[in-house]
């Protein structure tokens, strides 16, 4: 609380040097900006004093708020895609004015890439935000035709990835756990289906994708690197309609109606794979049995209480499951969220989010013949509450402020054995935690030209009893630590408290119309932590508090950019370079053991990081040809210090790769058809490798790094690259009908190169070894490996249709 | 967790039918040879070795290069009885041999193994501990899998047996065919599964543990099949699991590929010359069945 009264006088003291006090009286109007045919809010919408520069936007439930001296205005509400909306008002009071827009026509919205302000990208104070709505995912040429939000992300300046396949993404040179990814605000903590080929996200019931690298507003905190704010669409509360496709590898299938019309709807949506189905006649041997899919649901009901209160409550429900008659393997993430839009007057507007959110995985083995079983599962789960308010103080000032708690429960591995004895249970502690913010921030205008948006953010991380807290002696010098004592805390005791100030800010300086120079500094701080030693993350990686013996990450990052449109904003343009200063990032000793370990923290080690890069980014948004080409050069390194790992230097990360370049463009043929190409170059990620060899008489090839140094290789002729092509084709849509369909034809990986996901040494499999064994004459005791995901061409075609 | 690795490796080969791998070239600047040592002693009345040899760049072909000339000395610590490993035949083989039914030691001794070569002194630790025994070994002929490289025709034989009662214990259960170790065939255990935790105590040893077989070298009628299960400590256990994770390091799950931990310490502090290998000591029981045509 006294951090929150420090925040309030901050903030109230910027405001009041900021405002000259002047004497008219002035009004507001506000409400909410709808889509005309589905009642969906809208979110972005430019709501402006016609023939003037004085504007405001709907927030992310579609509300706005615009103070202005009383008088006569002409009021125009206008969002791509959609015609203007244009209204004279006579303010004399505060009033409220809800908008619904009729959209500008299918044919129109054919070449609208983006659903934002024409001239967001020069105008907003935001910077390093990248947002993409459906309809351009939608565009871009898919794996399997299946349109995915994190592989589109994928194709961002500064967001890269360590291989295809791979769970998750890296921004600006961050872990994959340093990605805050929501879902209505719930976040999740596996982004990936099938290891990765696709993430949780239903296209079909996302509504806006915004990913922010840089210059963070202080209402997110939490993950160091980025946040994904992927926001689920309303049931359409006018009609029943739906959509849904068939694909190579699965099925989607939504439905949205409303339940009391232009108040309250739903929407609901399913996938599941069945390239299990598919492959069942060529399971046979040791694979008959064998399952492998996955599914999920995602809903959304919708409630306009009245013109003050609308409710939503959304969830997601997710599984990926494999298995065999032997064994038993599926994860998933759940999430529930629900939210409370209130507006409290023309001015104050309050969204309370409540959410649950669960990640877990079972493993379970079975014998029958020796009535034998071994079940284990992992969690993580989380509740939390954040009342968020928006004060609309002026046509200058928009103040944003509220707090947020999170309560952690970490299961880490609860297993249990069974045999003809009896049942025994292994547990590891389940661990406990209390994460809470408070922050306050301003979105200021001065003058014509110079906007500054200013934050606090200042948080708490409590670890919490019941449980050990494990003491070390032993400095963590890169071998693992045994400790010296084990104290227990009762329930709900603090085992381990940290708090820190994170201070958030942005400026854009507008050079003219089209051009404009940005520059942010933002504070993050990360206090949870994913356990994972391997090239890419597996579902059985588990997260970690900070603890006693944990510190919590700090990131500071710093960034300029300079911003420019062109031909009527038929082009956007941007350059940023950024830095990267990061602390307490997590690492392993060698041969660390992370799975069911008990004392897991003797394993850990945390070290420095940096990340520093330059990336370009270039739009084209309007006309027949639409697309993007983003180019980044990055670096990202880590150091261990005091420690034996990699001798204590500076080594890459996994992940690095300094040239990052990928090209997207749609080109609307005349007629019914589209075609689309994606094109991808990346340098290799370096690679440990080993040198030597000893030879044990039982373990013919132990290989050996005398060297000790990380990632230090690196050849150029790996180097990713690929095509994809895809080709649209509208069906005629039948007089008086609502079915529109359409087929979509893609190639993966068009002129089939096979990119290496890594290089790696392996013993022969044909050597057994040891050398002076017979069996081995002419035998190479040794190979290297190169390993691909995606070894060749992948065509696919998918039929998609929308009622 | 071997287990767990392999289960997921199968998982994602599943899911990628696409994934592929193919042998290239690479080029690397092998480092300095070191000093390997290759100590694994049991307290069986049969003749023990040591052997002695070098690292080799990672692409070497043929015979690793032996080294004589050391002085090799094990102490039973519990006895204070000292054991002299003598390279008689100058082939980095050196051996102590005991005379009818004598042994190292027995159940619950320590031990401490010295080498010293090129004016450097290399010491370790272990220690004996109990094992437990194997109550049968079964076979069943299987036809030729997927990919007839991996899975050959053959009989495929499992172990049963359970985790001695009571404490922690960790095993190396080895598997022969004809009396030769068969490499591939890796599996060691804590009590009656993987994993450091309470739970698997007295607990039968379950599946993928019990499997006796290399798919690429199945038993055929009239080969001798042989499980021998090794006590070994939980260090030799940590050893083994980190060589398996090196050695079957690759694919989207690999880990960082890194030095496998020996319990070779300099004596010198001040030296920079490190060994590589390890030193363990085992208790060991064993149980053979010829194959019979079924």
């Amino acid at each position: 609380m006294k951090h929150f009264l420090c925040l309030s006088l901050l903030f109230f003291g910027c405001l009041a040097l900021g405002q000259p006090v002047r004497a008219q009286a002035k009004f507001s109007v506000s409400g909410y900006v709808r889509d005309a045919k589905s009642g969906e809010t809208l979110i972005g919408v430019t709501v402006f004093v016609r023939g003037t520069n004085t504007g405001t936007l709907t927030n992310e439930y579609g509300f706005y708020s615009l103070t202005l001296p009383g008088g006569d205005y002409d009021l125009g509400v206008s969002y791509v895609g959609f015609q203007t909306f244009a209204k004279q008002i006579s303010l004399t009071a505060n009033q409220k004015l809800d908008v619904e827009l009729a959209d500008e026509g299918v044919q129109l919205q054919e070449v609208v890439v983006t659903a934002e302000r024409a001239d967001a990208n020069v105008k907003d104070v935001a910077m390093s935000v990248n947002k993409l709505d459906i309809k351009t995912i939608q565009k871009i040429p898919a794996f399997l035709g299946e349109v995915d939000v994190i592989r589109s992300i994928q194709l961002l300046p500064g967001v890269s990835t360590v291989g295809e396949g791979a769970t998750g993404f890296n921004v600006r040179g961050g872990g994959i756990d340093q990605n805050l990814v929501l879902i209505d605000e719930a976040p999740v903590y596996n982004s990936a289906h099938l290891f990765g080929f696709f993430s949780v996200f239903n296209p079909d019931i996302v509504k806006d994708v915004k990913l922010i690298k840089g210059g963070i507003p202080a209402q997110y905190g939490g993950r160091l690197s980025s946040i994904l704010d992927v926001r689920t669409k309303e049931g359409n509360n006018k009609r029943f309609s739906g959509q849904g496709g068939v694909g190579a590898i699965f099925s989607r299938l939504s439905i949205e109606a409303p339940i009391i019309k232009d108040k309250a709807s739903f929407v609901v949506g399913v996938r599941r794979s069945y390239i299990d189905v598919l492959a069942k006649p060529f399971l046979t041997g040791d694979l008959k049995g064998s399952q492998f899919y996955f599914y999920d649901l995602t809903a959304k009901l919708n409630y306009i209480i009245n013109a003050k209160n609308t409710v939503f409550l959304s969830g997601y429900f997710g599984r990926d499951v494999f298995g065999s008659p032997d064994f038993r393997f599926n994860w998933g993430n759940s999430t529930a969220t629900l939210r409370w839009n209130h507006v409290f007057n023309n001015k104050v507007f309050m969204n309370l989010t409540a959410f649950y959110s669960n990640y877990d995985y079972f493993i379970g083995f079975q014998d029958e013949v020796q009535n034998t079983r071994f079940d284990w599962n992992s969690n993580i789960i989380n509740y939390s509450l954040k009342p968020d308010f928006t004060y609309y103080l002026n046509t200058r000032n928009t103040v944003r402020f509220g707090v947020q708690s999170i309560v952690y429960d970490f299961r880490p591995g609860n297993a249990e054995a069974q045999s003809q004895q009896g049942t025994n249970p292994i547990n590891l502690d389940p661990k406990y935690a209390l994460e809470s913010g408070v922050y306050a921030d301003n979105e200021q205008k001065i003058g014509e030209k110079l906007t500054l948006q200013y934050g606090l953010r200042y948080s708490v991380f409590q670890y919490l009893g019941s449980g050990n807290a494990y003491i070390y002696d032993q400095p963590a010098d890169g071998t693992p630590r045994t400790p010296t004592a084990i104290q227990e805390y009762g329930r709900g005791k603090v085992i381990k408290n940290y708090g820190n100030w994170e201070p958030r800010f942005s400026a854009n300086l507008t050079l003219n119309d089209r051009s404009s120079l940005k520059a942010s500094y933002n504070r993050m701080v990360q206090y949870i932590h994913l356990v994972s030693n391997t090239a890419a993350s597996t579902p059985l990686d588990i997260w970690t508090p900070s603890t006693n013996n944990i510190k919590p990450q700090i990131a500071d990052q710093m960034v300029v950019g300079y911003f420019q449109n062109f031909a009527d904003n038929g082009y956007e343009f941007s350059v940023e370079a950024y830095y990267k200063d990061l602390q307490n990032q997590l690492d392993y000793v060698d041969n660390a053991n992370l799975l069911l370990n008990p004392n897991l923290e003797g394993d850990l080690i945390q070290g420095i990081g940096r990340a520093y890069g330059l990336e370009f980014f270039l739009r084209k948004s309007k006309g027949r040809l639409t697309g993007f080409l983003s180019y980044t050069l990055s670096r990202t390194e880590r150091r261990l210090p005091n420690t034996s790992i990699s001798r204590g230097e500076w080594f890459l990360n996994r992940f690095d790769r300094p040239h990052n370049l990928s090209i997207t463009a749609d080109y609307a043929l005349t007629g019914l058809w589209s075609i689309a190409a994606n094109f991808v170059l990346q340098s290799p990620t370096p690679a440990t490798l080993y040198t030597n060899r000893a030879e044990l008489r039982d373990l013919p090839v132990l290989p050996t790094l005398p060297d000790e140094r990380r990632n230090t290789f690196r050849d150029p002729k790996y180097a990713y690259h690929r095509l994809d092509l895809s080709a649209t084709k509208k069906n005629r849509q039948k007089e008086g009908r609502r079915w529109e369909s359409y087929w979509v034809f893609s190639v993966y990986n068009a002129y089939n190169r096979r990119n290496p996901f890594s290089i790696y040494f392996q013993q022969n499999p044909k050597y057994t070894g040891p050398s002076e064994n017979a069996g081995n004459a002419g035998v190479n005791p040794t190979q290297a490996i190169r390993y691909s995901i995606i070894g060749s061409v992948v065509p696919a075609v998918s039929y998609n249709f929308k009622f | 967790m071997r287990f767990f690795q392999n289960f997921l490796r199968a998982a994602f080969a599943a899911v990628v039918l696409a994934a592929c791998e193919d042998v290239v070239q690479v080029d690397v600047t092998p480092a300095n040879a070191q000093l390997v040592v290759d100590a694994f002693l049991t307290n069986r009345d049969t003749t023990q070795t040591i052997r002695l040899t070098q690292t080799v760049p990672y692409f070497s072909e043929g015979k690793v290069p032996v080294v004589s000339g050391a002085e090799i000395l094990l102490v039973n610590q519990t006895t204070g009885r000292e054991f002299v490993f003598a390279d008689t035949k100058i082939d980095g083989i050196y051996a102590w041999q005991p005379l009818g039914s004598d042994s190292i030691g027995a159940i619950g001794h320590s031990f401490q193994l010295t080498v010293r070569h090129q004016n450097e002194t290399f010491m370790a630790q272990s220690r004996l501990s109990r094992t437990t025994v194997a109550d049968s070994v079964t076979y069943d002929l299987r036809e030729a899998g997927q990919d007839p490289e991996e899975q050959k025709k053959g009989y495929y034989s499992t172990f049963y047996g359970r985790d001695a009662v009571g404490g922690r214990d960790y095993y190396w259960i080895r598997s022969y065919k004809n009396n030769a170790y068969q490499s591939r065939v890796f599996n060691f255990a804590v009590d009656g599964f993987g994993g450091e935790t309470d739970g698997g105590d007295g607990f039968p040893f379950i599946p993928p543990l019990q499997n006796l077989t290399d798919g690429r070298n199945p038993a055929q009628v009239g080969d001798k099949v042989r499980v021998e299960i090794w006590s070994i400590t939980r260090e030799t256990f940590a050893f083994l699991e980190q060589a398996q994770r090196q050695i079957t390091n690759g694919g989207l799950f690999a880990v960082t590929p890194e030095n496998v931990r020996t319990n070779l310490k300099n004596t010198n502090p001040a030296s920079k010359t490190k060994a590589v290998g390890w030193f363990s000591t085992s208790v060991v029981s064993g149980l053979e069945v010829v194959v019979k045509e079924k």
